[in-house]
């Protein structure tokens, strides 16, 4: 047994390092700018990325070309015909640049006076690292503390909600977060507006929404949806293994919308029920603890009319006897709904 | 034709963009099986300083169908201390449940960190209806508690022709130490005092490594409208119990557990699953997620497995996806539901589109096969 344990032991160590590259251990050796060298040989950003502390908030990108590196007077001589770039930079950082500059109102010359010339105030990782040196965003709060005070987002965003991309300092959630992310939303719902627009919560409290957001990307099997499109296939035993949750965001009779629309139970004639359903006596009475067990599920399709039905028999002196558990107790008026469908003259009747 | 006119009426609002731009998003769906068509238009951006507008409205190719999720102008103080917003909106105030209504909203800011949120309005009729004397209202008061927390207190009342419907009152709270959150939401029912509502969890974060509690209590008949004889049934609460785990075991292998045990009139019943997601480059654009589920209720249990794979080369994204269910009882629905879907994606600049085939058995149908056509388009207008 211990020597199984040690092969399934030493099988689990081979398989994570041949899979090393596969699960990101390993990453495919990219060519990233030599910031820090620049930096430590004692050559100011401005010389390479020049222009940077007047740069107003425009199109304009900083970013050195072949032309840079040769004009500011070290690589004139360069060793290969072949661009700087294509060596010594990777797309990766220029994409980040770039993706800041649509995302960002940000200007340079707004912070270089603040920050007197020192770049490494807010570029804090050039003296240790190479290639992207974004700032993260607690950089940026230690001087605008009364916007993250405010959560005023737009004061720095361009389009928060429409950034598709969100940083990764921030909170990612994964796919089962949409059925749990009620205590959460709750004591902080101005923090969920920072990304999410309000069709997004519609798009599952809203009670005209038109499809499951995953139908209408069918192409992403990742993207976050309160349900699956195959979820229809089990959600009858969904609403049984989890009673009241349907209704969080269906209105009770979307159960009866969806099924006349759909065609299935179509018959006035035929019961949905199992047999046993209902009935005289404790035997056959199966739908009095389903619907206490979940009395919504028996009001998506008993609305008005299956009100009447119920106390047809449940009343006093009925078949089904008195409605009420014991120890029944309201605070309801007798004349109000639903007490007066059996008490009309608001009292015992 | 109301849908087509609420649209145009949305687009001539956000015509008059001139702070912001006005962001557009159109998407056609089309599947071979009813309903075969489905058209939702979007839109987001600025009318005015300070103002701004959002709508999503959709029609559908019955001649009965379409309506508007969203259809609301916001307008905000610079500094963002006030927001009012007015149309259709959902409105949400801690512990409450989301109203979805035609409407007013707003959020105030106030001296020593006090906020205050309160809305009003008639709740959504689909179809664009109206129903007389229907009417909601509902308003929270919280404090923030420094950068580390918040609680709040919430009141709503909800009539449907003018009868009672829904009084309820919520308290809410989130406190984070550390490495360690912990969120709740209460509800009371005001109208037969039962505490309808609770939501606990408590999060704590270890290197890669997450771990949730979570408690879960809730009454159904605090669910329906007041006026609905169910409310009288004397319903049992359905209470659960769970701890979610989330581990990073390697910079593309994310791994998540969740075990949870429910109890609905003195049934206990236990649910688990577990996932994994590998994302095939950094950034995510790929990824294989694969699930075991299993669920378990007197008589409506089942296990079930789910394999998702998305694959991305240029412009374009392949996608496989598939379920297999298996009932604990069959009741003559089949022993086992499988669902499946293979996708291709496209997306160049503005444009998106994907086309899938679909195929299922499901209780409903032995056998379905269905092709689904999605063609997107975003605009930006400076």
């Amino acid at each position: 047994m211990r020597s199984r344990a040690l092969l399934l032991a030493v099988a689990a160590g081979v398989a994570v390092v041949a899979c090393a590259g596969v699960l990101g251990f390993r990453k495919t050796p990219a060519p990233v700018f030599a910031h820090r060298a620049h930096v430590t040989a004692g050559i100011g950003c401005p010389r390479c990325h020049t222009g940077i502390e007047a740069a107003g908030d425009d199109a304009t990108m900083h970013i050195p070309d072949d032309a840079s590196c040769q004009a500011a007077g070290c690589h004139d001589n360069p060793h290969d015909k072949r661009s700087c770039a294509s060596c010594h930079s990777d797309p990766w950082t220029v994409g980040l640049a770039i993706e800041a500059k649509a995302h960002l109102k940000f200007a340079h010359a707004r912070h270089a006076g603040p920050a007197v010339g020192n770049c490494a105030r807010c570029h804090q990782a050039v003296g240790t690292a190479d290639g992207a040196l974004r700032p993260v965003m607690a950089t940026c709060w230690s001087c605008h503390e009364k916007e993250r005070d405010l959560r005023d987002c737009n004061a720095c965003h361009v389009d928060l909600p429409g950034e598709t991309t969100p940083p990764a300092s921030h909170l990612i959630h994964d796919d089962d977060y949409v059925t749990r992310h009620g205590p959460q939303a709750a004591a902080a719902a101005d923090a969920c507006a920072s990304c999410h627009r309000a069709d997004f919560c519609a798009s599952c409290h809203g009670v005209t929404a038109p499809t499951l957001s995953a139908r209408l990307r069918p192409a992403d099997p990742m993207a976050a949806s309160a349900h699956r499109p195959g979820f229809i296939a089990r959600h009858s035993e969904a609403a049984r293994a989890m009673p009241t949750t349907c209704t969080t965001c269906h209105a009770p009779d979307r159960c009866l919308d969806c099924h006349r629309d759909r065609g299935v139970m179509t018959s006035t004639t035929t019961s949905p029920h199992p047999p046993g359903w209902i009935g005289v006596g404790p035997g056959a009475n199966a739908h009095g603890a389903a619907a206490r067990r979940d009395p919504v599920a028996c009001a998506s399709c008993h609305g008005g009319a299956g009100e009447q039905l119920c106390v047809g028999c449940h009343k006093v002196g009925g078949p089904g006897g008195n409605p009420h558990p014991p120890g029944w107790s309201s605070r309801q008026p007798m004349g109000a709904m639903p007490c007066r469908m059996c008490h009309p003259a608001g009292g015992t009747p | 034709m109301r849908a087509a006119l609420t649209v145009a009426a949305t687009l001539a609002l956000a015509a008059r963009a001139d702070a912001e731009p006005l962001r557009l998003r159109g998407d056609a769906l089309a599947s071979a099986q009813s309903p075969v068509g489905l058209l939702v238009l979007g839109g987001d951006g600025g009318v005015a300083p300070g103002v701004s507008a959002e709508a999503l409205v959709w029609m559908g190719t019955d001649a009965d169908h379409g309506d508007a999720l969203v259809m609301a102008v916001v307008a905000r103080r610079a500094d963002r201390r006030a927001e009012v917003r007015l149309g259709r909106l959902i409105a949400t105030a801690g512990a409450l449940r989301p109203q979805h209504v035609d409407g007013v909203a707003g959020r105030a800011r106030l001296p020593a960190r006090f906020d205050v949120e309160a809305f009003g309005g008639v709740p959504v009729v689909p179809q664009l209806g109206v129903r007389a004397w229907d009417w909601l209202a509902g308003g929270r008061i919280g404090r923030r508690l420094g950068d580390w927390g918040g609680v709040g207190v919430a009141a709503l009342e909800r009539r449907s022709q003018g009868r009672l419907d829904v009084r309820e009152l919520g308290v809410d709270a989130a406190v984070a130490y550390r490495k360690s959150d912990l969120a709740a939401r209460a509800v009371l029912d005001a109208i037969d005092p039962t505490l309808a509502d609770v939501d606990v969890a408590v999060t704590h974060r270890m290197g890669g490594l997450r771990v949730e509690l979570a408690g879960q209590h809730r009454v159904a008949s605090h669910l329906l409208p007041a006026t609905s004889l169910f409310t009288v049934l004397g319903d049992v609460a359905s209470d659960r119990l769970g701890a979610a785990v989330r581990w990073k075991a390697a910079p593309r292998l994310d791994l998540a557990a969740d075990v949870g045990a429910r109890a609905v009139d003195a049934e206990y019943a236990a649910d688990a699953y577990c996932r994994a997601v590998l994302r095939l480059d950094d950034a995510g654009k790929g990824a294989i997620t694969g699930e075991l589920r299993r669920t378990g209720v007197v008589d409506g249990g089942w296990t079930g497995a789910r394999l998702a794979v998305r694959v991305p080369r240029g412009a374009f994204t392949a996608a496989l996806e598939g379920e297999l269910v298996v009932p604990d009882v069959d009741r003559g629905r089949g022993t086992m539901w499988p669902w499946g879907l293979a996708a291709l994606g496209w997306t160049q600049g503005a444009w998106d589109a994907a086309m899938a085939v679909e195929a299922s058995s499901t209780p409903a149908d032995r056998y379905r096969v269905d092709v689904l056509a999605q063609l997107g388009r975003r605009w930006e207008v400076p």
